[in-house]
């Protein structure tokens, strides 16, 4: 009998419904690291419940969500024409107007108050949320400045504490439309920007004005959604536009563009931090700072619409206080919940008191962040600058180095060259007076003591090497090219040899320069090599400009022939040669405050090659200067055409190949089945 | 009593019927089948409480189309497309007016379904064995005499089915470890249904597809699923017994499509696949020749105390210990340690390495480890051959890479973990091949059905594919190494290998799954050492000595309805068997629990150097590993579970239940029991608190 119990016991525990998973995220987490580059993150958020049916009545086509300040969730349930208002547990609270809707759009909750677009009511419905009556509609406001031809259509809503609402109306490029709290139209705001494309532009530029008034008018796109922040900052998103604008009280954008971003961005919430959320269609969430630079980016396409977490057509985010986020899918009918992971939790707390500027109680935290995700740059770059306020330059300079934080860099680099300097000021001085005083005392020596006298003598016939006198000869270009160009041309006074050292200086100097100089002036990422793309580019570009050049200058009655050209151009870009390695090595000492010293030296170098090259093309060819500069920019338009020559052929072979081979394979498919 | 009297009562009415239709009856100590000559609907009674499980469930008036109403009714289904098109259309015994002949035999009955309309004749027998029928389409059993080519079949698809939530109970699907579908009341279960391939994905024949973000779906890795009607207490645990290399396994919840929850395999005898014709472009085609073999579902009825997922884990692991196909290995506690040696990365034009630990330094922390108290590991050295880990891949090299250290250090190392009490094995993956070496591409390299070289997307971008070698090719690697350091160290641990299954173009010829799972079988076998597994494919536990990667969670899918350890039931204590790499779990505490209540043992992945080296390598999804900073969650978790693993003294699982929502309990061989609280709340069951996101041993009901 107990056995039989014990069974009955066991069977109906068996029965008992298990609805929480211990769910994993089903996406990976990657977070924005310097330069733009992407790192793995641990999770920052995990799917954490689903919410389908609300007062009995599962969703149908929801259009929006929101969030209010105690945490209730509001959702506007288009297919069934109802607002629902939930607790963060998704049990129904309260339901607003089922007979008042049409088609319930965005919504937004402010000091009681609901706030409800329709846009097919073609109205802003508010109710009061502890009874749900209505106490308000907004309409069409019927003034003149609103626009004599603009409808209001209302889709999404923005309310500031004094109840001024900023609505999006359908199809309105004004902008966002401010009304008072009790109705009157105060203007537009934050209307986006029109953009065009080169080729709008060329069309624009060339266009008869019979085309020009057949062209489709380029309005600015009217935003997609808005959301306030606690200090009244609207942020919109536009679809087409990546990133996310804050608007200030003049409606001017103050948000530096993001390096991460969506072009199909659907909604926008700002978090307590001022941490800004946004999703796009496919259900790709990224949580920036409120400086733009991306946190976490997750969640993503729920390609068989079976995985939790994952979305099939989103439509709204927004986030509680305790930070869960609240996701829509408009196609699989719910609401998906996401918990803050202790990891998020932690790099939340500790950007908290980096935003707070309160930098070195953030050190303890940034520090345990990266424990859990070594590859985090942010949390580097906020030790960074934890270590400089604690004035720890050296462990500065090593955290803002893994942080790729260059401005941070530069600041403790300044600081430990100065102690650096002070400290050594003496010995610098010292040394350059005893290099001084060797060279003089040299000089002497090899006036009077044999074996110095040999030793010069030896260098000196060294110097006289063919080959070195040749390579000597490029320090004379700058200082005088006409009579430079004219020994190339007629005294032989450089080899092709010589130039072709040359050639490999520049490459193997620009390679170099662009993968091993300072840190602050490094312009590619640590570990990224494109080595065959820059031989192509260096190697290409000297190579078309002479085969350009050459065939230029021999239909336009030059004198010079291509191996001069050839062995003139080496030493052309002599300068660059000569001064890169300087600002190569001075970029490893410099800081920001001194970079102007090393654009002054690529300044100097780049215009005395370009310089050169106009010498070396009017002196070799024996042109004038206006036969030159004809010359040279009929040499640019025809390294454009073989460039674009040399594509088309390259599709063209290609589209070739694949043809040839599908047909191949077609025919042996068929051949087969 | 009861009981007796309900079979009696059954016979009784049973009687009529058998004198209608020509009924075969055949029975043993346990079970009656019962096989209607005309359709061969069978109905499966368990002698002891009467209680009976039918081959069909009747969706007449419920909204099912002719087709789904037939599907559900037949014991035998095939899917079949019109010469050479790539649709199919499925034809039962029910609704196709299929001619069914009948020979009986000792323990059942050899049956010939003819579909003349379609040109389709099978045969199928079916057999009464101890507590279980079996279910087979021989590999000489299908003709095919007209104008379709058969495609695939499904064998008694809905044994068992229940419509709707008329009876509690639930379908045991081999998702990661082990999942339950609750049988559903129709609504707001969404659209589609649990189906997957047995074995994962093949690369022989699917396209390999990333979607940004998404992580991969678990494999299923065990031929198996179940039926448990658990308020009349009788289930059946399913097992694909032949021919799973090319099968699914399905799991229709109710309210999709039909309002009836089933489960069923699928067996492929045509593959679909993409005659590759352009970069971009392809034709959609199917195999012209199908791929004939012995194809056999085994039911295992379970009753009373049995049906229920635990129960048939039970069964299951019966099952293959008949097959001989567990071996008991030494599953004393062991954390697992992973070092990872060298990483490869790109240098201006060429492949650079990255060492990351190199022997010296693995002893090193190997050492710190100890003296901080941690349990002797099973230590796996990984990215330890030339060129580092991405690159080395297919270069079949044995030896060491020389930024690591010389030969004789490495086995030093091994000296000293053994010296430890602890195991050195040396991980290897003889499967994956970098594309940046050289190859024979026609014999060495795995080429699609559609002929086509397959690529397995990495997601990374500095070797964004990978390729797979042939098995031949991955045996002569195996063997390689296992000459070259068998001696030395403990065992190998292979990666890729244990899961990847794919069929194959070479020399003018298909090679199927089975074929490939036969020569790494093969291979394994002739290694002749200790092998830990990743993650492998129940075809190679009779090969394994370790489990590696033990999956503690399933993909997420919004129908599971919760998840349950089947498969450690099955393995624990015959091998060990651990989780994947802790480095990078979010929420370390759920991820503890989850290891207690699987019996899973910890495994870290450790470097001796800073992982930000890794970030433009195929490893960058690595963002913590500095043996530094893990040192002290490794150390609290080797703490509480050495401390378990005690008590349990590497028992098997006997029994598992789930109490309440993120409440269970475990029962280990000799009665030692785990009650597991996965709230964020204290839990009170049986007089015994449970504190929040914790758990209670009890030994003969006493609290450890």
């Amino acid at each position: 009998m107990r056995a039989w119990r014990i069974l009955v016991l066991m069977m109906c525990l068996t029965l008992l419904p298990v609805s929480s998973l211990a769910a994993e995220a089903p996406y990976y987490t990657l977070t924005e690291i310097y330069n733009g580059g992407e790192a793995y993150s641990p999770s920052g958020y995990l799917p954490d419940g689903t919410y389908r049916d609300f007062d009995g009545e599962a969703l149908k086509r929801p259009a929006d969500l929101f969030v209010d300040e105690s945490d209730n969730l509001f959702i506007s349930d288009e297919g069934n024409d109802r607002v629902i208002m939930a607790t963060p547990d998704g049990e129904t609270i309260r339901v607003f107007g089922e007979k008042t809707f049409k088609q319930p759009g965005g919504i937004y909750v402010r000091n009681g108050k609901l706030y409800v677009t329709d846009v097919k009511l073609k109205q802003v419905v508010v109710f009061d949320v502890a009874t749900g009556e209505e106490v308000f509609i907004l309409e069409h406001p019927g003034t003149p400045l609103y626009g004599v031809n603009a409808k209001f259509e209302p889709l999404k809503i923005a309310v500031d504490d004094a109840g001024s609402m900023y609505v999006i109306s359908k199809g309105n490029t004004n902008g966002i439309a401010q009304f008072s709290a009790d109705g009157t139209f105060l203007g537009y705001f934050g209307a986006n920007d029109t953009e065009l494309d080169l080729i709008e532009k060329l069309k624009r530029l060339t266009y008869t004005q019979e085309q020009l008034d057949q062209l489709k008018k380029v309005v600015p796109a009217t935003p997609t959604s808005v959301d306030m922040d606690g200090r009244g900052l609207l942020y919109t998103v536009t679809t087409g536009a990546s990133g996310v604008k804050r608007l200030n009280m003049a409606g001017r954008n103050i948000m530096e563009p993001t390096s991460w971003g969506f072009d199909n961005t659907i909604d926008v919430a700002v978090g307590a931090q001022e941490n800004i959320f946004v999703v796009n269609e496919q259900g790709y969430i990224i949580e920036y700072t409120r400086d733009g630079r991306t946190l976490f980016y997750f969640g993503g396409q729920d390609q068989d619409r079976t995985r939790t977490g994952l979305f099939v057509n989103t439509v709204a985010i927004d986030v509680d206080s305790t930070g869960r986020l609240y996701v829509l899918d408009r196609d699989k009918n719910l609401v998906q919940r996401f918990a803050v992971t202790d990891y998020a939790a932690l790099v939340h707390q500790a950007l908290a008191l980096y935003q707070e500027g309160r930098y070195a109680e953030s050190r303890e935290p940034w520090e345990q962040v990266l424990q859990l995700n070594s590859m985090f740059d942010y949390a580097q770059m906020g030790l960074g600058r934890a270590y400089y306020k604690l004035e720890m330059y050296d462990e500065a300079l090593a955290a803002s180095r893994l942080g790729g934080d260059k401005e941070g860099y530069s600041d403790s680099y300044w600081e430990i060259r100065n102690v650096w300097l002070q400290s050594s000021i003496m010995w610098i001085f010292g040394g350059l007076f005893a290099l001084w005083l060797v060279g003089k005392l040299w000089k002497k020596l090899t006036q009077s003591w044999k074996p110095a006298m040999a030793v010069k003598s030896g260098w000196d016939r060294l110097m006289d090497v063919k080959l070195i006198r040749e390579l000597r000869f490029v320090t004379y270009f700058p200082r005088n090219p006409a009579d430079a160009f004219y020994g190339v041309k007629h005294e032989g006074k450089v080899s092709v040899l010589s130039a072709t050292i040359l050639y490999m200086a520049t490459v193997l100097i620009y390679i170099v320069n662009k993968y091993a100089c300072g840190f602050l002036f490094k312009t590619v990422q640590d570990g990224q090599y494109e080595v065959g793309m820059d031989l192509v580019t260096v190697i290409g570009g000297i190579a078309l400009f002479l085969i350009a050049c050459n065939l230029i200058c021999s239909i336009r009655d030059g004198e010079g022939t291509f191996k001069q050209m050839y062995c003139s151009l080496a030493y052309a870009l002599g300068p660059y040669i000569l001064l890169k390695p300087v600002t190569f090595a001075l970029s490893f000492v410099l800081t920001y405050n001194e970079a102007f010293i090393i654009t002054l030296i690529d300044l100097i170098a780049i215009g005395l090659c370009l310089m050169l090259i106009v010498m070396m093309v009017k002196s070799l060819q024996n042109y004038n200067f206006k036969e030159t500069f004809a010359a040279l920019l009929l040499t640019l338009f025809t390294m454009l055409m073989i460039v674009i020559a040399m594509v088309i052929a390259a599709a063209l072979v290609a589209q070739l190949w694949e043809f040839i081979t599908a047909v191949w394979k077609e025919a042996r498919f068929y051949n087969e089945s | 009593m009861k009981a007796k009297l309900l079979l009696i009562a059954l016979l009784l009415l049973l009687l009529p019927v058998m004198a209608l239709a020509d009924v075969h009856t055949v029975e043993n100590d346990t079970l009656i089948l019962t096989i209607d000559d005309t359709n061969l609907d069978l109905t499966v009674t368990d002698k002891a409480t009467g209680l009976c499980m039918a081959s069909g469930a009747d969706a007449t008036g419920t909204g099912a189309n002719k087709s789904w109403t037939g599907f559900l009714a037949s014991t035998l289904v095939i899917d079949v497309a019109q010469g050479t098109a790539v649709t199919t259309k499925n034809y039962d015994i029910h609704s196709s007016g299929a001619a069914v002949t009948c020979t009986s035999v000792e323990n059942g009955v050899d049956a010939v379904v003819d579909f003349a309309d379609i040109g389709q004749r099978i045969k199928v027998q079916i057999r009464l064995e101890g507590d279980s029928v079996a279910i087979t389409v021989p590999a000489d059993g299908i003709e095919e005499y007209g104008e379709t080519t058969i495609c695939g079949l499904y064998l008694l698809p809905a044994l068992g089915a229940t419509k709707l939530d008329e009876t509690p109970g639930y379908m045991l699907v081999p998702e990661a470890a082990g999942a339950i579908i609750n049988f559903s009341d129709g609504n707001g279960i969404g659209t589609t249904p649990f189906s997957k391939r047995i074995y994962g994905t093949n690369v022989g024949v699917d396209k390999s597809v990333l979607t940004e973000l998404n992580r991969p779906a678990e494999q299923v890795t065990l031929p198996v699923f179940g039926l448990a009607r658990t308020e009349e207490g009788i289930a059946y645990l399913a097992v694909v017994e032949e021919g799973s290399e090319a099968a699914e396994v399905m799991a229709y919840p109710a309210g999709v499509i039909t309002k009836f929850n089933w489960a069923a395999a699928h067996f492929t005898l045509r593959e679909q696949y993409i005659a590759q014709t352009t970069r971009t472009l392809g034709l959609n085609s199917r195999e012209s020749k199908a791929n004939l073999r012995d194809m056999t579902m085994r039911f295992y009825i379970l009753t009373g105390e049995e049906a229920n997922y635990a129960g048939m884990a039970r069964r299951c692991r019966k099952a293959l210990e008949e097959q001989g196909s567990l071996h008991t290995a030494d599953t004393a506690y062991r954390p697992r340690i992973d070092l990872l040696g060298a990483e490869s990365v790109q240098f201006l034009l060429w492949n650079s390495v990255e060492p990351m630990t190199t022997v010296e330094q693995a002893g090193e922390i190997l050492t710190a480890y100890k003296d901080a108290g941690f349990t002797a590991p099973m230590v796996l050295y990984r990215g330890w051959q030339p060129g580092g880990l991405t690159y080395s891949l297919g270069s079949g090299s044995t030896k060491l890479e020389s930024k690591l250290g010389g030969r004789d250090d490495l086995i030093a190392l091994a000296d000293q973990v053994q010296a430890d009490g602890g195991k050195f094995l040396l991980e290897l993956d003889p499967v994956q091949a970098n594309p940046d070496r050289m190859y024979n591409m026609r014999v060495d390299v795995v080429r699609t059905i559609g002929q086509t070289v397959a690529e397995i997307k990495t997601g990374k971008d500095l070797y964004p594919t990978l390729y797979y070698l042939t098995p031949s090719r991955s045996a002569e690697i195996l063997s390689a190494a296992v000459k070259e350091w068998g001696a030395h160290v403990d065992g190998i641990a292979l990666t890729t290998m244990p899961n990847a299954l794919y069929s194959y173009y070479s020399n003018g010829s298909n090679h199927m799954r089975a074929s490939t799972m036969a020569d790494y079988r093969s291979a394994m076998a002739s290694a002749d050492s200790f092998l830990a597994l990743e993650n492998p494919l129940a075809g190679y536990f009779s090969e394994m000595d370790a489990y590696l990667d033990m999956p503690l969670g399933t993909t997420s899918y919004s129908f599971l309805s919760a998840e349950v350890p089947f498969l450690p039931m099955v393995i624990s204590g015959y091998v060990p068997y651990y989780s994947t790499w802790l480095n990078f779990e979010s929420n370390q505490q759920k991820a503890l629990l989850k290891m207690v209540e699987y019996g899973a043992y910890p495994s870290w992945l450790l470097t001796g150097e800073d992982v930000q080296a890794l970030i433009n390598t195929n490893s960058s999804d690595i963002f913590t590993a500095k043996w530094s900073v893990l040192l002290d969650p490794a150390l609290a978790i080797d703490k509480t579970l050495s401390a378990l693993h005690a008590q349990l003294n590497g028992a098997a699982i006997t029994n598992h239940e789930i109490i309440d929502s993120d409440v269970v309990r475990v029962t280990y061989e000799g009665g030692v029991e785990l009650l597991i609280n996965y709230r964020r709340t204290d839990y009170a069951v049986d007089d015994v608190i449970i504190p929040a996101q914790s758990w209670l041993v009890l030994k003969g009901g006493e609290m450890q």
